[in-house]
């Protein structure tokens, strides 16, 4: 019963940390409103262009009025848990958080930027860019974050170029020539199943010799054809990711396979995503950026991805 | 139209019935998982920061090789600290003795990273506390801290989601009926709770 309680008492706790987070406003969240228009504007249009490179990196602002209490490690955890910056999968979203009451700065890199953006190369970056603009009681704000942001940008690029190819990649391609092998060799079965009839009829039609001379032939037409449809649609392929499936054993029973550091509340939420990504992420490398309204720039929500506390800190 | 409505009741309400319960025991089987997971995910950032630590060792020692209770004592913590990232993560889900184990270790890896900054600034070796090395490898020290912190943080929640279904009403039932135990909190100590070290460079 005490357990019970205690449980009860956590989670009211937890969902009460959770409500302090402010809402997803824009890439620029100046929550504590120190930022001049025309500088709110100009880091917009810097982190639209970021989000315009491959894999659709999000980075996103935010100048909290208040971190209600807590460290500035868990604030930022809790924001970029509730914003889901980054794609789905890539978990490829960084946040810049500098509390202006606090007087604490930090840069919270998603898991799947902590290749680029190691810790190290965090701290680098809040001393050489950002502290120089805020330490010691400075506020320039914009400064800082413009500096931030040019050094986030240059490192996710050289990550970009440093290693091109993605793993899923190479994952689809050895689905297709598995798929390639599966469907040649029911192409033959079936290929040998109908020459064995068609010779029957051959004895009769000698005509159709001619044009069919084998059973391989007509496997290898097969074949192409059956190759030519597979291309034209391969992309249904690739868009089976293991939470789809468990999304689609449904009744609510799902989820087992519904992988690693999600939490219970994120289980109702995973369906939703991952409906929305295998309609919108059809094509992968052109529309896959999970806010189709990108250009516009006035929306921008949470892709799906997810940090576990990689970055660092610095403050005054 | 009478003869419909029964096959529906006598068909429909056992169908449900049994999707009903499946649908609980899948529900329980995949909390179960996800606590096994955050609990691996745990493991898996105290390793990275014990994977940090030779490194750091190797870099101190070339400025200060006489600290060696101090290297003495992150050695040992690093020990201690990939003794329990090899533990079997469903036992750690279940052993309240190996889950203590598990936060003595971080709380003495912490323990010693505070000892080495508190040494080095202390004893003002400035050329350490300007080698570059240095200096990345205890921000990432640092950010390993605050990882463990988070995962942890999350399979408190994974716990707390698993726990509520092997207590409520009909889920509690079916728990009962597989052996689906509640497992202990991993209560985390006031030194673990202190947050990840401050490094001042």
């Amino acid at each position: 019963m005490r357990t019970i309680i205690a449980a009860i008492a956590f989670i009211v706790a937890a969902s009460a940390a959770l409500a302090q987070v402010p809402p997803l406003t824009g890439r620029v969240n100046d929550v504590a409103g120190v930022l001049s228009n025309a500088d709110k504007s100009a880091l917009e249009r810097k982190l639209e262009a970021v989000e315009q490179m491959e894999g659709h990196p999000q980075v996103a602002v935010i100048l909290p009025a208040t971190m209600g209490g807590l460290d500035i490690e868990r604030f930022a955890n809790d924001v970029f848990h509730a914003w889901k910056l980054g794609q789905s999968g890539k978990d490829n979203g960084v946040l810049i958080v500098i509390a202006p009451k606090e007087r604490k700065w930090r840069i919270e890199v998603g898991y799947g930027l902590e290749g680029a953006i190691p810790d190290g190369r965090a701290k680098t970056i809040l001393s050489q860019d950002m502290d120089p603009h805020l330490k010691g009681g400075k506020t320039d704000f914009y400064g800082a974050l413009d500096a931030a942001i040019t050094s986030i940008t240059a490192d996710i690029a050289k990550e970009k170029t440093k290693a091109p190819s993605e793993s899923s990649g190479e994952g689809s391609v050895i689905l297709i020539i598995f798929g390639m092998a599966g469907l040649a060799f029911l192409v033959i079965l079936i290929g040998g199943f109908f020459s064995s009839r068609r010779q029957l009829r051959e004895e009769e039609r000698q005509a159709e010799v001619q044009r069919r001379q084998s059973a391989a032939q007509l496997a290898m037409e097969d074949a192409a054809r059956a190759r030519s449809d597979y291309y034209s649609q391969p992309v249904q392929r690739r868009t089976y990711p293991s939470r789809s499936f468990a999304t689609g054993a449904g009744v609510g029973a799902a989820a087992a396979s519904t992988p690693k550091r999600k939490t219970s509340s994120d289980d109702y939420s995973s369906p939703t995503s991952s409906w929305g990504s295998s309609s919108s992420g059809s094509s992968d490398s052109s529309s896959s950026s999970s806010w189709g309204s990108s250009d516009s720039g006035s929306s921008f929500g949470g892709g799906g991805g997810d940090s576990g506390g990689g970055g660092a800190s610095s403050g005054d | 139209m009478k003869k419909l409505i029964a096959l529906a009741i006598f068909v429909g309400l056992p169908l449900l019935a049994v999707l009903t319960y499946w649908n609980i025991y899948n529900g329980l089987v995949s909390s179960d998982e996800a606590v096994r997971q955050t609990y691996a995910q745990v493991q898996n950032v105290m390793q990275r920061q014990a994977d940090l630590i030779p490194n750091l060792v190797e870099t101190v020692k070339g400025y200060a090789a006489h600290e060696n209770k101090t290297l003495t004592e992150v050695t040992e913590a690093r020990s201690k600290l990939s003794a329990v990232a090899r533990l079997d993560p469903a036992k750690l889900a279940s052993d309240p003795e190996l889950q203590k184990k598990l936060i003595e270790a971080q709380a003495a890896m912490g323990q010693a990273i505070n000892g080495i900054n508190a040494t080095v600034t202390k004893e003002a070796y400035p050329q350490l506390q300007a080698n570059e090395n240095f200096k990345t490898l205890m921000a990432e020290l640092s950010g390993s801290q605050n990882r463990i912190a988070v995962e942890r943080r999350r399979n408190q929640l994974a716990v707390q989601a698993y726990n509520l279904k092997t207590r409520t009403a009909l889920s509690g039932l079916v728990a009962q009926r597989h052996g689906f135990e509640p497992k202990p909190y991993f209560e985390a100590s006031t030194t673990a709770q202190a947050g990840p070290p401050q490094v001042k460079f």
